[in-house]
């Protein structure tokens, strides 16, 4: 069906440019069209990273777009990847001043990891089987991590007169396919195939007027995602004969709206713009025990059926003046809302420490800030502003607010017309709000949870107190016609101050820099260069259960212990690329090579002093591609290329190197992202011909 | 290398039968009539002038039978033509005399209409002296940007990122910077396409937006406080490496805090909590879970 979907529209799109052939004189047509060969060495030799949005399989390959223009009105119709899987199909159509609309079908493909086993069968089902006493036993079936992405949708915008415009929106999306999921159960680890078949519709509408004095627009969004696996069922493998499966609960359903209005007044005195912007919307799921097929409830549950129900208001506003030709100012306020009125779920529960209630997430945004700048003699400006977030949460157990305090600075300066400096500055302080952790935690049975007093010195980075500082230069310069050349360097520093455990601080210095040259003879020469480094320092405590011994300053021996550990990562990235007319007019010749390494490590430490074993391949990689093409043309509007391309791409990695499937006691992988080196060689040869205008 | 070769044949007679039918068309060319003042900057500027004929801009007009012209943009051309010189004229792009609110204000005389740009000077563009013609190549057949390649020449930063052994499919072609960036200006930081982060990732992850019963806090509150959008050196777009990220924010007796060096990797002695996927193997529902026994994300 799909098929002949394709073909289809293909024919159609051939014959809508024969339309023109019988026009008048004042349409034109423009059709380009690609074909070719591709014959690859090295490819779906188990890793699947080399394709992992890609096809690149041995096979023909084409493309085609078709321009139509017309007095009124133009048209194109373009598809990318014919037959493949990471095809694009779009038609779009502008009549001048009066509507507009794209049609579109687009593939996506996403391959995660080639070859991939596990001991269950009905691989692709939510109902996974395996044989119960053993995880060895029996043969392992075979399959790909992979999910398809199939997005079909619908744009239409019409300008109604009178400055009122109106648009349309729909899509359909479906993904389908494998991904790896980690699940936990006898003690052990469990990696196995879930099953993706999800469809995501979205429509939207929206209103509005547009005149020289000021804008509104209104829209209307909705979105609703279906899931046909709300649960993975999963036998027990390790169990004895006839134990019962397990479930993973999967996404849930979910039904999105939205509401949002957007105002604008311009030209206001001081040549001010005063935007506004208001949004409401609503979220809503339903998870029930018997839909999920869920059987082992905990007992005293309060109810096994839970409506997510949450709602996001937002309001922001922002004023930007030009009070003179030097000086242009803006003040901003942002508040956002998310409001939880989920089902509370709870049990009770003696045992564990933890609360036994689900302590749904919610949030207050307030941000505002003031930004001014001015324009000062030899082509210079300053820039400078402040700015203040803070946000309260509520059903976070360690804190309850975080404000953050930034200020930031930037200059720039073109006084002379063949280069152009730029730095800057920003500092952050933020403060956060914890939850008083001075009293002794109790549990619920009014026992003292002597391992949760932990909380007293760890703070966790996403929001706690910390220092920011960011600095930035940069330079842009053209010293010819025919050169550019820029520079950036960035320097990045985190100091989580009030941190005694979790992470202590991090950092970054980042440099890129890149060229173009445009030689005599149509030669251009380009070039790019790229250095990261990167470090995180945290510091950890290791203690026995029960045992009390929280205290980072108190008892340290083989059991209790405080570590630290420090990632590193160096990256570089380069690469050049060159086209050389061979025969002038006649044949290019194109060359690019580009090269990325990166090296990580992680240095790792006890406080005790007892001797630890780094990790000295975290992510450590390098990717080495280069492509050769000579486009011969063969007539004006004909050309043929023939190319050569080699990739190649080298991962190690202390977490996968000598990768097991089962390990430890029953432990069981599925060898997702176990293994991603590849080499590979491809000869191509592509014919690209131009008719029309 | 021929033995694995599998063609679609039908494919390839297809796309030649494409070739013949196109070939064998009588293809009409249309015949451009010049509009406005361009007479007079044809003279010098011959190539430009024919080449705009055939732009948006240039059909738009002609369709459209206004007086519009060169002058439009660049202005008068009286003094230019007896002293020819950027000095006499309005130029565009980076050597241009003209400041980059001068130059986009030459576009927004006709298209200060346009709804897309409402906000224009709310964003970081406007505010930053990045003019239309930064981007938009007006003397261009069709409309558009062609992406990314216009935005990295800025976004340095970002062309590594999309470039990294994690990435979203920039690189290839599937998703458009402007997919996630509204580059006219809005109210929001970044000029993303929502009002926050969240809220624009869930426009293609609406399996990550639940409600779930039991929520995970730093996903609530932002995705890039684990994700990298644009690219990462780590697998799954993390900022941290798997368990290191994790373990910033939990320490708890038992596996939480336990230190995993090298001997508890597949080489040595394998931990369950730190090979592979790392704190995934078993807490896979990291982004929420709907489990009504609380599992710690473990189903």
């Amino acid at each position: 069906m799909k098929k002949k979907y394709i073909r289809g529209l293909s024919i159609v799109a051939l014959f809508l440019f024969a339309a023109p052939a019988l026009a008048t004189a004042e349409e034109s047509v423009a059709v380009n069209l690609d074909a070719g060969l591709r014959l690859s060495s090295g490819i779906n030799q188990n890793s699947a990273k080399f394709e992992e949005y890609r096809d690149m399989n041995n096979d023909a390959f084409g493309s085609m777009t078709v321009d139509v223009f017309k007095p009124s009105h133009d048209l194109s119709i373009g598809v990318t990847n014919l037959d493949q899987d990471d095809q694009s199909l779009i038609l779009e159509a502008n009549h001048y001043g009066k509507y507009k609309y794209t049609l579109y079908h687009n593939k996506l493909v996403h391959n995660l990891s080639y070859d991939s086993s596990t001991p269950f069968t009905n691989i692709g089902t939510n109902n996974l089987v395996g044989v119960n006493g053993g995880v060895a036993a029996g043969t392992w079936q075979t399959f790909d991590y992979s999910t398809m992405r199939e997005k079909s949708g619908i744009d239409f915008g019409a300008y109604l007169g009178e400055g009122l415009f109106a648009s349309i929106k729909a899509s359909r999306e479906a993904k389908t396919g494998l991904k790896p999921l980690g699940t936990g159960y006898h003690s052990n680890s469990l990696e196995i195939p879930e099953p993706v078949d999800y469809v995501t519709t979205d429509t939207s509408a929206k209103f509005g007027y547009k005149s020289k004095t000021m804008a509104a627009s209104l829209t209307l969004q909705l979105s609703k995602f279906t899931n046909e696996n709300l649960y993975l069922q999963w036998e027990d493998i390790i169990g004895a004969a006839g134990t019962l499966g397990n479930t993973n609960v999967l996404a849930p359903e979910n039904y999105y709206r939205k509401i949002f209005a957007d105002l604008a007044w311009y030209h206001l005195p001081a040549d001010s713009t005063f935007g506004i912007s208001l949004s409401h919307a609503k979220l809503e799921s339903t998870i029930t025990a018997a839909e999920t097929n869920q059987t082992a409830l905990p007992a005293g549950l309060n109810t096994s059926d839970f409506d997510g129900d949450i709602t996001y208001n937002s309001f922001s506003a922002a004023l930007s003046s030009k009070p003179t030709d030097k000086i242009d100012t803006k003040v901003f306020l942002t508040h956002q809302k998310k409001s939880n009125d989920s089902t509370a779920i709870s049990y009770p529960d003696n045992l564990i420490t933890v609360s036994t209630a689900n302590h749904l997430q919610a949030y207050t945004k307030q941000n505002a800030g003031l930004e001014g700048g001015i324009r000062l003699p030899q082509k210079t400006k300053v820039d400078a502003g402040i700015e203040y977030l803070s946000v309260e949460r509520y059903g976070r157990h360690d804190l309850e607010k975080t404000t953050d305090n930034i200020f930031h600075l930037k200059a720039k300066n073109s006084a002379l017309d063949l280069m152009t400096i730029k730095a800057s500055y920003q500092r952050m302080e933020r403060e956060a709000d914890y939850h008083d952790t001075s009293a002794t935690f109790l549990n619920n049975d009014g026992t003292v949870n002597i391992d949760a007093e932990i909380e007293k010195y760890l703070r966790r980075f996403d929001a706690t107190d910390k220092s920011q500082d960011k600095v930035g230069f940069g330079v842009e310069l053209y010293p010819a016609n025919s050169v550019d050349l820029g520079f950036d360097y960035t320097y990045l520093t985190n100091d989580y101050d009030q941190t005694v455990l979790g992470r202590k601080e991090d950092t970054a210095h980042k440099v890129y820099g890149d060229f173009l040259w445009r030689l005599p003879n149509k030669v251009t020469l380009s070039g790019f260069a790229g250095y990261e480094t990167t470090e995180a320092d945290s510091r950890l405590r290791q203690y026995a259960n029960n045992s009390g011994l929280t205290d980072p300053a108190g008892t340290s021996n083989a059991t209790n212990f405080n570590w630290t550990s420090v990632t590193n990562s160096d990256f570089k990235t380069y690469g050049v690329a060159t086209m050389l007319p061979v025969i002038a007019d006649k044949m290019n010749l194109k060359v690019s090579w580009a090269y990325q390494k990166n090296d990580g490590d992680t240095d790792l430490t006890r406080e005790d002093g007892t001797a630890v074993e780094d990790h000295a391949e975290i992510d450590d990689y390098t990717k080495i591609v280069f492509d050769v093409k000579s486009i011969y043309n063969i007539e004006k509007n004909m050309a043929l290329t023939v190319g050569y391309m080699h990739e190649q791409y080298d991962y190690n990695d202390a977490l996968f190197n000598d990768y097991t499937l089962v390990f430890g006691t029953d432990d069981t992988l599925s060898g997702a992202y176990s293994y991603q080196d590849y080499k590979v060689d491809i000869a191509y040869i592509m014919l690209s011909a131009t008719f029309g205008n | 290398m021929l033995m694995n070769v599998k063609i679609t044949w039908k494919k390839l007679f297809f796309l030649a039968l494409g070739f013949m039918v196109v070939s064998g068309l009588n293809l009409v060319n249309a015949t451009p009539s010049s509009a406005g003042d361009w007479g007079v900057c044809t003279e010098c500027h011959e190539k430009v002038a024919a080449a705009f004929d055939n732009s948006f801009h240039g059909r738009s007009w002609t369709a459209q039978s206004t007086d519009a012209g060169c002058s439009s943009c660049h202005g008068s051309a009286d003094k230019h033509a007896d002293d020819p010189g950027k000095h006499t004229i309005i130029t565009f792009g980076k050597n241009s005399n003209q400041t980059a609110e001068e130059q986009s204000a030459r576009c927004l005389a006709c298209h200060a209409g346009a709804s897309i740009l409402a906000l224009w000077d709310m964003g970081s563009h406007s505010r930053n002296d990045v003019a239309c013609v930064s981007c938009h190549k007006v003397h261009q057949e069709k409309q558009g940007v062609s992406q990314p390649d216009t935005c990295f020449g800025c976004h340095r930063d970002v062309r590594v990122d999309s470039n990294k052994q994690s990435h979203h499919p920039i690189i290839e072609g599937k998703v458009k910077c402007s997919d996630c960036h509204n580059t006219h200006g809005t109210l929001s930081h970044h000029m993303i396409k929502a009002e926050n982060v969240n809220q624009l990732c869930y426009q293609c992850h609406a399996d990550k937006r639940g409600p779930f019963i039991w929520e995970h806090p730093p996903v609530e509150e932002s995705c890039v406080i684990c994700h990298a959008p644009h690219g990462s050196r780590h697998a799954q777009l993390m900022t941290e490496k798997i368990p290191n990220l994790c373990q910033d924010c939990h320490d708890w007796s038992r596996h939480p805090g336990t230190i995993y060096d090298e001997t508890a990797m597949f080489t040595g002695t394998p931990s369950r909590r730190v090979v592979a996927r790392g704190c995934i193997n078993c807490h896979n529902m990291i982004h929420g879970s709907s489990l009504f026994n609380k599992s710690g994300f473990a189903r």
